[in-house]
């Protein structure tokens, strides 16, 4: 596919992720469920060119239920189940799917906020300002919140997957030093300091201005896995040296060896290639999972070294 | 002719990019790309225009022969419309 096709094509998936963000928005709205909008057209404000694939939601813990509800009436259905991230730490989102290809990562909290669900969102709406989505204003958190959000998903995905870094890059270019003391402040208030500070770290001025805003260099283990260059299964690793007791950890392995199929596609991208391919995966679970994690070894006991 | 044609704007959704379109028919669930030809019509589609608009846009828009231009007009008009994407 040639470069002006590809960028096309991308822009044709933006257009349909507005235009689902704008039909569950007025949704919730009708329901009375409040939302913001993370991400996607949020992020455009601090880099015009960027597109996105779905719709990234918070809603206030007390209506998620209802979320999920409203969300199953659009016939959109769940992709994974909480089992599927027994090995991956606590999600802080889960998608959901529709069969025109509409994708909805529905938030309780967001990656990195060590803050519960309910102070997350109480934080973040209480500098909630509209974002133009396609000609319609929708709620989103405000600038100093989205340049902090863009920081903890670059930090949550490491340094190996692309857009999350031009994301940090452009909130690092376009935000003034006032901003970034709002940002600090808010990461407190989320108890995101740590994951912030990681994700900063990801570029070298953010390394600087981590220094200069005198950001903490300690990180947990899986903060500081996660901004790693880290292995499919090292936060799984982690989590198994983590769980405490042999049944626990027998319960993990078992997992880890025989995932749901969800949980199989969400990991791999063989799994996602049809029938066959989700079979081939299951098939070489094992193998697979050993190869990662002697890879992973010196990862995690880097990162439990380096841990607060 | 005098007929004012237009998008059925309660199906399509697009933005202008660079020049081209990227449309989504929302009820068919399906992309449509257009080039810089589709890029000068797309937005007087949108808010209405006669075929002779149509024809003058091109013909002022591109260095191209009447005939040409009219013959191009009608096969994406008639694309448009075998997909239900414009009323007339």
């Amino acid at each position: 596919m040639g470069r002006v096709q590809a960028r096309l094509r991308a822009e044709a998936r933006t257009l349909h992720a507005d235009v689902v963000a704008r039909g569950v928005g007025a949704d919730f709205a009708e329901r009375g469920i409040p939302f913001l909008l993370l991400r996607g057209p949020a992020l455009a404000g601090l880099r015009r060119s960027r597109t996105y694939v779905d719709v990234d939601l918070l809603v206030p813990p007390s209506r998620l239920e209802e979320a999920e509800l409203a969300l199953r009436g659009l016939g959109f259905a769940p992709t994974t189940t909480p089992r599927d991230f027994r090995l991956r730490g606590n999600p802080h989102a889960h998608e959901w799917r529709r069969h025109d290809g509409g994708a909805v990562d529905l938030h309780h909290t967001v990656s990195g906020a060590g803050a519960d669900d309910e102070t997350v969102w109480r934080v973040l709406a209480a500098g909630a300002e509209t974002v133009d989505v396609s000609g319609t204003e929708l709620p989103s958190p405000g600038q100093a919140a989205t340049a902090l959000l863009a920081v903890l998903h670059a930090a949550h995905h490491g340094p190996r997957i692309g857009q999350p870094l031009l994301d940090l890059e452009a909130a690092i270019e376009r935000l003034r030093p006032e901003e970034w003391a709002e940002t600090v402040r808010l990461a407190k208030a989320l108890d995101a300091e740590a994951a912030f500070a990681a994700g900063l770290r990801l570029d070298e001025r953010g390394a600087e201005l981590a220094h200069r805003l005198g950001l903490p260099e300690a990180a947990p283990g899986d903060v500081r896995l996660r901004a790693s260059d880290v292995r499919p299964v090292a936060l799984s690793l982690l989590a198994l040296l983590d769980t405490p007791g042999l049944a626990g950890k027998a319960r993990l392995i078992l997992h880890g060896l025989a995932p749901t199929p969800a949980g199989l596609r969400h990991a791999r991208r063989l799994a996602r290639r049809g029938r066959w391919g989700l079979a081939l995966a299951y098939a070489s679970q094992p193998l697979w999972t050993l190869r990662w994690a002697l890879g992973s070894v010196r990862a995690v006991r880097r990162a439990r070294r380096g841990a607060a | 002719m005098t007929a004012v044609i237009r998008l059925a704007s309660d199906r399509l959704e697009w933005r202008e990019i660079d020049g081209e379109i990227v449309a989504l028919d929302i009820e068919a669930s399906k992309y449509l790309a257009g080039n810089r030809t589709a890029g000068a019509l797309w937005p007087r589609l949108a808010a209405g225009a006669t075929r002779d608009e149509l024809l003058d846009a091109l013909l002022v828009r591109f260095d191209v022969d009447a005939e040409t231009a009219s013959r191009d007009l009608d096969a994406f008009l008639r694309s448009l419309e075998e997909r239900g994407l414009i009323e007339r």
